[in-house]
């Protein structure tokens, strides 16, 4: 009885423990001008332990001044240290997080951050469903995604659905607003799971729906009268990306079928 | 050369106090230097307090900065170990250089959001989301002491607006030129950090559109947009709206807000009914209703406008 109880509080300790180890940066953080008038004089300091967030939002000169006297929590909590102010290998990061550090950055126009976010760090796995559910505008401000445009991040593709003649007429000249896949793509963001995923498109509408009934926001490819923000190949070919398991229905989308296999599954029905 | 001059902006901006004197360890209060009534102010309390705990934190400058400033002081200038100070990016841009040395010893800056967001004594390490009140005074009270709009290009980069329910805008930032002096703000100023913003050459006529100026200045701010969200996940609507003493301008049309749910998709059904009723203190203009239990206790009055959450089917 006494060992029952001797495990059972061992264990409990250990869960707590476990509970417990969620990364927090160094206090030191709250003193970092001393931190850096340290390092100014000469003084060696033991390295600062930061969570990536932090570490992507250190500015320009305060990470010049830190230089690599800084450790980044990776995924599992464990301190990894730096070398030319990037982590040896790449740190998985929850999307969102990820997201929305770099929106950060680009509203600060912190090239040097997004050069590392890009660079260094990657999305962290998502389930189809999560993944799924990405499909979705890209919920930053203006001025950071003209950021990720004017210098490089991401890709400025001209507003086209390939199904549909009139789509060039009504979004001439406009540029293709960027999707929360298509950034989870470019972060090396992939699936967990081989779970199946319908997919059907046709001359205005795209549908995509995973077998747990999770669908994409069809709202976004409703471009008949306006433009849309995401497009059906482009959308298509980041779900590729991320190894979805894809399950096609014909249509006229057959181009698009170059780039995956088809399968033509009974199980998710007929529109 | 473009990060020399950017470096300069910044540690000018810092290092020189903005000029309104201040005492020892002062805070900055909601809406200070405008003339609003204190069921008003409660209501931005309301909203700041109701926005930053759905992340979880409390919003605000550290009580020690009013509580027990001298003492707090005295403890950074000795080095001793103590929690860091949290402010307010309005408090530590308003802050004396003195102070603010001394506070940067061991500092934290607020944020609506709870992210971490420190100080390095000449720039932010992070981005603070903060209420449209206190961006606006930021870069009022900046451009009416240097002048310059590229110091407020640069000083917007430096923070995010929180999001907000349509309703909080509506109730304080829609207002003719008359009444922006009760939330104590300089019209022409205003305009001149709205010229600044969109990089106007000169300034643009707001003479007959006044009331658009405040939402001009907020669409060019990094914010998290305004929305009216339900808390359920699930389709929501609601007619319940602040009543019209708590409005900042009382003249507010239906027709105005209706712009600013179309500009936003918020979709709405119905029209403020707008008959006249004499009162004790004068007429007014719309027949309002209460509302039993109110969500949010300063919209407790309704006027026949319906607002429904993206989750609903469009109307």
């Amino acid at each position: 009885m006494l060992k029952k109880i001797i495990f059972t509080l061992a264990a409990l300790t250990c869960s707590q423990t476990v509970m417990a180890n969620v990364c927090k940066d160094d206090p030191r953080m709250y003193t970092i001008k001393k931190v850096i008038n340290k390092l100014h004089t000469g003084e060696a300091i033991k390295p600062l332990k930061i969570t990536p967030h932090s570490f992507l939002n250190l500015p320009p000169a305060i990470r010049a001044a830190l230089g690599d006297n800084v450790m980044v929590y990776n995924n599992k909590c464990v301190p990894v240290e730096i070398y030319k102010s990037t982590p040896p290998k790449k740190i998985a990061v929850a999307f969102e997080d990820l997201s929305n550090y770099m929106h950060h950055a680009a509203i600060r126009d912190d090239l040097i951050a997004l050069n590392i976010a890009m660079t260094s760090f990657k999305a962290a796995l998502k389930t189809t469903d999560e993944i799924v559910a990405l499909v979705s505008p890209l919920n930053w401000t203006t001025s950071a995604i003209n950021t990720m445009y004017k210098n490089g991040f991401l890709k400025r593709l001209p507003q086209v659905n390939l199904y549909r003649n009139n789509t060039k007429k009504y979004c001439k000249g406009e540029i293709a607003l960027p999707s929360s896949i298509n950034l989870f793509t470019l972060l090396g963001g992939k699936t967990s799971d081989k779970s199946k995923t319908s997919f059907i498109a046709d001359s205005s509408d795209m549908y995509i729906q995973t077998i747990n009934g999770v669908r994409a926001d069809n709202s976004i490819a409703k471009t008949q009268d306006t433009c849309s923000g995401l497009s059906i190949a482009a959308t298509h070919n980041d779900l590729v990306q991320t190894g979805i398991n894809i399950v096609e229905y014909g249509g006229s989308n057959a181009h698009l079928h170059n780039s995956t296999k088809i399968w033509l599954n009974s199980e998710f029905g007929q529109r | 050369m473009k990060k020399i001059a950017l470096c300069s902006f910044f540690i000018s901006l810092f290092a020189v106090a903005v000029s309104i004197p201040t005492l020892a360890a002062d805070t900055n209060e909601i809406f200070e230097r405008g003339a609003l009534t204190p069921e008003q102010l409660n209501a931005w309390e309301f909203y700041i307090d109701s926005e930053s705990a759905i992340f979880g934190c409390e919003y605000g400058d550290d009580p020690r900065l009013t509580e027990a400033p001298q003492t707090l002081l005295t403890s950074l200038s000795n080095g001793d170990e103590i929690t860091p100070v949290t402010i307010t990016y309005r408090t530590l841009l308003n802050m004396g250089p003195n102070t603010r040395e001394l506070i940067s010893q061991n500092i934290k800056i607020a944020s609506m959001e709870c992210n971490d967001v420190y100080y390095s004594g000449t720039e932010l390490i992070g981005l603070p989301v903060i209420p449209f009140e206190e961006a606006i005074t930021i870069l009022h009270d900046d451009l009416a002491n240097y002048g310059d709009a590229q110091r407020i290009r640069q000083l917007v980069k430096t923070f995010m607006v929180a999001g907000m329910d349509p309703r909080w805008f509506w109730m304080f930032f829609i207002a003719d030129n008359a009444h922006m002096d009760l939330i104590g703000l300089n019209f022409d100023t205003l305009v001149g950090v709205e010229q600044a913003l969109y990089n106007r050459e000169k300034p643009k006529n707001y003479n007959d559109t006044s009331h658009n100026l405040l939402h001009q200045i907020f669409a060019k701010t990094n914010n998290n947009a305004i929305g009216f969200y339900a808390n359920s996940g699930k389709c929501e609507n609601t007619a319940a709206e602040p009543a019209s003493d708590l409005l900042v301008w009382p003249a507010l049309s239906d027709e105005i807000i209706k712009n600013l749910y179309n500009l936003y998709k918020i979709s709405y059904k119905g029209k403020w009914k707008t008959k006249t009723k004499k009162t004790a203190g004068g007429i007014s203009l719309y027949r309002e209703s209460g509302v039993d239990n109110p969500v949010i206790p300063a919209f407790n009055i309704e006027r026949g406008l319906t607002i429904y959450s993206k989750e609903c089917p469009i109307i």
